[in-house]
């Protein structure tokens, strides 16, 4: 019990240490105490580069990579637990697809548009309502009169997704070439964003969904035990269903239409961090928010400094995530979820 | 003396026209071991249920320390009566105390932090079921009949006055069966009762105070009242469509009931 604090500790301080890495690093090093003092005496922007590639430039890049890691991290532990199912993802749920789905049709249908919703664009605006769709359709699933098992739902999550990746592909078969890469870009992610919007829009679209999550921790430990127990010992099974689908469409859809289709972090990051921490969703689910910012920002330095230029992040999360749950598997042999 | 759960008249479907249970009127009283038997698929599994406020009947009443059953959230639900259904797989490795604790969600608050008191009931409660030599162990990794034993402390972790379980022996060997059996008769007290369904006429003859006897046919209970009165030859036959055979124990002088084979096939 002792050492598991202490690893857990010793995991939050890496995370820190990864946070303030991915301020530092980047095309340009800099020198952190160059800055400090910088901002210290006051300098003014026009002659203080470092503290203004900071202020300007890494700082919003890492928040971002923060809220979307966690966000993601979190809506992976928390359908993991609603349906008793380790490969529960919003990945898998195929919430990504459709909302890359929804961004190829705004890019190919709505092409010169120029719109601006409450600083969404065109684009972004499609992938989160092509998002809320996908889950819609599960959720009308989930709630039929006659239950289905959350097996079932998640089969559906994976048809809809490959459907929706069908879909990909005839759009790209219909775009014009200057197009695709537009598109392709899209499609493999990106916390490469520049200023505090994104930063804010995500901020304000994860934090109250996160809260409420976390607020679900105990429930989602008495679905461990299966639904049945659950709601002997008073849990609304229901309810809690309505709530997860709910927010963490929500969240991933705000998330995936700033930022692209990031796979790995929802599925990686609460097998890795339950190894650490144990299954006690307590902890595990802040856990999980801090350790998913944490692997994005360091997927994010990667692909600055992996090649010149840059390297879209979401092909990163999948070099780095895959052979790491490759070795989770290995490792952990995933008994505990044989008879779910 | 007041049931802890009456049951009046209760018909349910889990799907329109099909009809498991109608009329169905059933108590529990403070004190007893009840005993629920009858043939597969009989419905004692969803009379449980109901009983236990997990499911909702379609007409009728079920009352719960004198209050509708309806009328009561959920948690206050889980404070009076405990359920242990069935089939109970756990997904996440986890220390058996922890998993005891987690009978105590409908006493703690949101975050599910627990406090002294709930920490020395759970303590209590694996003494309770002679489990406490497990407490470090992960559930996972116990046998069947410690599994069982485990689970059965998280149910009386939630402090029911009603304890329900669902075939809880249905797995296990011969002596730990008996085991089960023995334990849950020493845990009834004259606040607590108990209802168990099983399979196991047997059993239910030799250590329940009271029977209920479900028919396949009849879509209810065919008879209630002590094991030597309800398990009888034509009750039973009547129940499970069969010939049944009752003897007496010659050990324990509680019923003993056994079914003629049908006549070797010559092939």
């Amino acid at each position: 019990m002792k050492s598991r604090v202490m690893i857990t500790a010793a995991s939050v301080v890496v995370c820190l240490l990864l946070i303030l890495a991915s301020i530092a690093i980047g095309t340009e090093s800099i020198d952190l105490r160059a800055a400090f003092d910088q901002w210290r005496t006051g300098a003014t922007k026009g002659n203080a580069s470092e503290l203004n590639i900071i202020v300007n430039l890494r700082l919003p890049r890492t928040l971002l990579a923060l809220l979307a890691g966690g966000g993601l991290a979190l809506a992976g532990c928390a359908f993991q637990a609603l349906l008793r199912n380790p490969l529960a993802t919003p990945y898998t749920l195929g919430i990504d697809s459709f909302a890359a789905l929804g961004a190829y049709m705004a890019t190919v249908f709505g092409a010169g548009t120029a719109m601006n919703l409450a600083g969404f664009s065109l684009v972004q605006v499609a992938a989160f309502l092509f998002a809320a769709f996908d889950v819609l359709i599960i959720y009308a699933m989930a709630t039929r009169a006659r239950r289905m098992s959350p097996l079932v739902l998640l089969l559906a999550g994976v048809t809809l997704g490959l459907l929706a990746n069908s879909g990909i592909l005839f759009l790209r078969y219909l775009a014009k070439p200057e197009q695709l890469i537009n598109m392709d870009r899209w499609l493999m992610g990106g916390v490469d964003l520049i200023g505090y919007e994104p930063v804010l829009t995500l901020l304000i679209g994860v934090t109250p969904c996160a809260i409420i999550l976390l607020m679900q921790a105990s429930r989602y430990d008495q679905l461990g035990f299966g639904e049945e127990l659950a709601a002997g010992r008073g849990v609304d099974v229901r309810r809690l269903q309505v709530t997860t689908f709910l927010v963490c469409s929500i969240m991933t859809g705000v998330i995936v239409s700033k930022v692209g289709p990031i796979g790995f972090v929802g599925l990686v990051v609460p097998h890795a961090v339950r190894t650490i921490t144990g299954s006690r969703h307590r902890v595990l689910m802040p856990m999980s928010m801090v350790a998913g910012g944490a692997f994005l920002c360091l997927c994010d330095i990667i692909a600055r400094k992996a090649m010149t230029g840059e390297t879209p992040i979401g092909i990163i999360t999948s070099i780095v995530g895959a052979p790491f749950f490759l070795y989770l598997l290995v490792r952990r042999r995933f008994a505990d979820w044989d008879n779910a | 003396m007041n049931p802890l759960i009456e049951m009046s008249g209760c018909s349910f479907a889990y799907e329109p026209g099909k009809t498991v249970l109608e009329r169905v009127s059933a108590r529990l009283a403070p004190g007893e071991l009840l005993g629920i038997v009858g043939p597969n698929g009989c419905g004692k599994s969803t009379l449980l249920r109901l009983l236990a406020g997990v499911l909702r009947p379609i007409s009728g009443h079920v009352r719960i320390a004198d209050k509708e059953a309806a009328s009561l959230s959920q948690l206050q639900r889980a404070r009076t009566v405990g359920f242990l259904p069935q089939t109970v797989n756990p997904i996440f490795a986890m220390r058996v105390l922890d998993a005891v604790c987690l009978g105590r969600f409908p006493h703690v608050g949101a975050f599910g932090t627990l406090s002294p008191h709930d920490r020395a009931v759970a303590d209590r409660c694996l003494t309770e079921t002679e489990t406490e030599s497990l407490r470090d162990r992960d559930f996972l990794s116990l046998s069947g009949g410690e599994r069982q034993r485990v689970l059965l402390a998280s149910v009386l972790a939630q402090e029911p006055r009603a304890l329900l379980l669902d075939e809880p022996t249905s797995s296990l060997d011969v002596h730990h069966q008996i085991e089960i059996f023995a334990l849950l008769r020493d845990l009834r007290s004259a606040e607590r009762g108990i209802a168990v369904v099983t399979h196991d006429i047997n059993l239910a003859g030799r250590f329940c105070d009271r029977i209920v006897l479900l028919g396949q046919s009849a879509r209810g209970v065919v008879a209630e009242g002590s094991p030597v009165d309800v398990l009888t030859e034509p009750l039973l036959s009547k129940a499970y469509g069969a010939q049944i055979r009752v003897c007496q124990h010659p050990l324990t002088g509680t019923p003993l009931i056994t079914v003629d084979a049908p006549a070797e096939s010559k092939r």
